[in-house]
């Protein structure tokens, strides 16, 4: 598989790498991965295939459990980022590390020896800068302050911050994810002539694409493990797609189909906007039905996160409608939902659905704490005191039911593992018998047992006679559970599949926008 | 933990006598002050706790804003607030004062609900417009200061005394706080205060109320997928706490100076942030730090008059003594994390 272009020593040579996260997660499972000098090289995989730890590793974020770093042909530790630097290398992550209250310039010097010994020597770092930028083409006033530059040009400050190091091997993760399209063209130039001058470029993405369209060789990695490196050209957009997602679809217990019922909650012409006021989420419609569940796949960052929020009602919708159980919630707040039945597990179990100095009981009653029987009430409306007793009753009620792990119910949640606060999660929300269950990414980071567990019982959801909505980033958990799946790109609903239908290799070419369906209804 | 604190209440001020032996003074006649300006007398006691309720008051009203993670540096605005609002109530009956029991309760209500109002404008500003309430509520003190100033010397001034002081008529008798405890100005103040911190133990932990104010202050972002109205949560535990602190300005002026004074504003709402967070932002530890402070204001008075010191060098030592503890309850927590 080594095809030998030159004499000359690979960029990198990376073997045997394996890296383990406390709670038993194995990130990168002996993956060796090299890259060429002066080429262009795509790491591809899902979320959570082990794209980032790998190159955490290689830039001394990590330090890996097992296997060996070659630079340029020569053996080589890094205890730090640091270290990393001297050998050459930079990386630009995903979130911008930079100051925003000072100038490219100080970003750029920040942290390096000045020439001038205790005093700055901004004029000449300037210099050098703009020769830089002018070189490579990565233009950018060296004078303007961080706050006030586009994302584009703050990731040109972050590639302008790696070469001004020295940095012959530059690391990109998910650059173009923070880019508008017609950046992407853009950007994609100024790595052509980094490469030219004979950078070394690692590429990490999701995007088949960009694969196709910039790089040279490409890595996939799945589910921390190598797939594959091939030359771009050896292989398509389709073969991409099969590497990535993989083929095996595992069976689930108990999944007799039911047959859906009436329609429980309807999407109609829905558009959202995300934080940065784009809209994230474009005119979608579809309907949830009684005892089905229905699955939206999507590469992250193409309006599933928005379209969720809509639905439960964090986020305001800017046209469209939204009815649950034939009642109309367009831009009604949670609380509504709530009354009305909703169950939702966000993607973000710490940040958003519990509170992590809270008691575990404390935790359960977090919906209902003002409503009897949690809350006892004066003449049927006043609320008055908390009823303690029915509050531990509840907590050692889900403890039990759910196996939750856990020295009692007066520990707090941020003791729980992950998949045990999901457990916890999961026991407050199904509590009362929801007809809508709205559930984000339900077993990232969980170990394979709480996987199941969580699994088995969004199945039991369905079967009682819940409606579903799942969204989910693993494809093949995805497909195991849904009876139906609705792909999203760029805000927009691609393709909707019904039973029978499912094809991986179909699901990721609509993900990945090479397909597009057309949708009847 | 409760150890350590103990332990560092009774050694940090201790350690203050070789302040003042630094300066040249007797450790022995300091220590001896500040034993009858505390424990040792009746006149020390009754003066520490008198020093402690307007503090307990204010502190207890902070707790349930900081619970919420709502900046409230306003308390010194809302107290003086709440105080320049009973003095409007007392001037109106000045002349013919209804029996006591009606005026200290409607004075003491008016005092809590204007408080409570003043705490109400940055809580609005912050919950629908978005602004910092640090900034607002610090802004507030300003405008409560001020207008204290002005209406000793303008509306409510005494015009009855010659020379004209800045300071109200004297209030009539009825609007005194009853005394508790004889030969001493020991009021039942103390015993509203206590109440009030109790109370606020319930409301935090024990009503839905206190939960959701709980909820917000340690993840806003649960709170709101969960249906809690934050803004609204955010509105009640700002109004609950100015109203306790505007509380804290009745009791001062009907249970101490019974007239307004331009000294209403001496800052004890800003001591009383301390005294909140040397409780550990507990309503019932509000009960004991800011008995802790009374005395501590009361005992180095007393050595201030025996040794013949400057007041500075009284209030350095309260500084040093309250660095002194929050170091001792850092190295506490350490502790108990690295066992």
């Amino acid at each position: 598989m080594v095809d030998e272009i030159s004499n000359e020593p690979p960029a990198v040579v990376m073997r045997g790498i394996v890296k383990r996260f406390p709670g038993g997660v194995v990130a990168n499972d002996m993956v060796d991965f090299e890259l060429h000098a002066g080429e262009i090289h795509g790491l591809l995989g899902e979320n959570g295939a082990g794209k980032t730890t790998l190159m955490n590793i290689l830039y001394g974020f990590y330090q890996p459990d097992t296997g060996s770093i070659e630079i340029f042909g020569k053996p080589a530790t890094f205890r730090s980022p640091s270290d990393a630097i001297k050998h050459g290398i930079g990386m630009v992550h995903q979130h911008f590390k930079l100051v925003s209250d000072m100038t490219v310039v100080e970003n750029i010097v920040l942290g390096l020896k000045s020439p001038k010994g205790i005093l700055t020597d901004l004029p000449s770092a300037e210099a050098r800068i703009s020769s830089l930028a002018e070189k490579h083409g990565l233009h950018v006033d060296p004078r303007a302050q961080i706050w006030q530059l586009a994302v584009g040009e703050l990731q040109r400050v972050e590639i302008l911050k790696a070469l001004y190091r020295d940095a012959k091997i530059l690391i990109l993760d998910e650059p173009t994810s923070v880019l508008a399209p017609t950046e992407v063209n853009d950007f994609f130039n100024s790595l052509r002539g980094l490469k030219q001058s004979g950078i070394s470029i690692v590429l990490i993405t999701h995007k088949l694409d960009e694969v196709m369209d910039v790089t040279d060789r490409v890595t996939v990695l799945r589910k921390g493990r190598k797939v594959a490196t091939q030359p771009t050209q050896a292989v398509n957009k389709e073969k991409l797609a099969h590497m990535m997602v993989g083929e095996e679809i595992p069976p689930i217990a108990d999944k007799t189909r039911t047959g859906a019922g009436e329609v429980v909650l309807e999407v109609r012409q829905l558009s959202v906007y995300d934080d940065r006021g784009l809209e994230a989420v474009k005119g979608v419609t579809f309907d949830v039905r009684k005892a089905e569940i229905i699955g939206i796949a999507g590469v992250s960052g193409n309006g599933q996160r928005e379209l969720v929020q809509a639905i439960v009602g964090l986020r305001k919708p800017s046209s469209g409608s939204l009815k649950f159980g034939g009642k109309d919630i367009t831009g009604k707040p949670p609380r509504r939902m709530i009354d009305l039945g909703l169950a939702y597990v966000p993607e973000n179990r710490i940040e958003d659905a519990s509170i992590a100095d809270f008691r575990l009981d404390e935790n359960m009653i977090l919906k209902d704490f003002d409503k009897p029987p949690i809350c006892n009430r004066l003449v049927d409306r006043i609320p008055t005191l908390l009823n303690d007793k029915e509050i531990t009753c509840r907590g050692e009620e889900a403890v039990k039911q759910f196996s939750i792990m856990t020295t009692g119910i007066s520990a707090k949640a941020r003791s729980l593992s992950g998949g045990n606060l999901q457990k916890l999660i999961l026991a407050r929300e199904l509590s009362g018998q929801p007809s809508l269950i709205v559930v984000s990414q339900p077993t990232r980071g969980l170990d394979i047992a709480a996987t199941e567990f969580v699994r088995s019982i969004l199945v039991q959801q369905r079967n009682r006679g819940a409606a579903v909505l799942l969204v989910d980033e693993d494809l093949s958990e995805l497909i195991t559970l849904s009876d139906r799946v609705a792909v999203m790109y760029k805000g927009q609903i691609v393709g909707l599949l019904e039973p029978g239908q499912f094809n991986l290799e179909e699901i990721g070419l609509l993900m990945t926008g090479a397909k597009k369906m057309s949708l009847a209804a | 933990m409760l150890t350590v604190t103990v332990f560092a209440y009774i050694v940090s001020p201790l350690v203050v006598l070789l302040v003042l032996a630094a300066a040249g003074k007797s450790p022995i006649v300091a220590l001896d002050a500040l034993y009858r300006g505390t424990i040792g007398t009746q006149a020390g006691f009754a003066e520490s706790i008198v020093q402690a309720t307007p503090l307990m008051l204010m502190a207890v009203g902070l707790v349930i804003a900081f619970r919420c993670k709502v900046w409230n540096i306003g308390a010194e605005g809302q107290q003086v607030f709440g105080a320049i609002v009973v003095t409007w109530f007392v001037l109106l009956f000045l002349k013919a004062p209804m029996p006591s029991y009606v005026m200290i309760p409607v004075a003491l209500a008016l005092s809590l609900l204007g408080g409570g109002l003043f705490a109400g404008v940055p809580a609005l500003m912050k919950s629908r417009l978005g602004i910092n309430e640090v900034i607002t509520t610090i802004m507030m003190n300003y405008v409560a200061i001020d207008a204290l100033n002005w209406l000793v010397r303008g509306p409510f001034q005494d015009k009855t005394i010659p020379g004209s002081y800045p300071e109200s008529p004297i209030f009539p008798q009825e609007t005194s706080l009853p005394i508790i405890l004889r030969q001493s100005s020991l009021n039942i103040g103390i015993v509203v205060s206590v109440v009030a911190c109790i109370l606020a133990y319930y409301i935090l932990f024990k009503t839905p109320l206190g939960y959701s104010i709980r909820a917000v202050g340690l993840n806003p972002s649960a709170a709101k997928t969960s249906g809690i109205p934050v803004k609204r949560v955010v509105n009640s535990a700002m109004f609950l706490s100015g109203a306790l602190c505007g509380l804290g300005g009745g009791v001062y002026i009907l249970g101490i100076t019974h007239e307004l004074l331009p000294e209403q504003a001496s800052g004890l709402g800003y001591t009383a942030v301390v005294v909140s967070l040397l409780g550990n932002l507990h309503p019932l530890g509000v009960i004991f730090s800011s008995i802790f402070f009374g005395s501590l204001i009361s005992g180095m008075s007393s050595v201030e008059r025996a040794l013949q010191i400057p007041q500075t060098l009284s209030l350095l030592s309260q500084g040093v003594i309250i660095v002194l503890i929050l170091i001792i309850q850092v190295f506490a927590r350490y502790e108990i994390r690295r066992s």
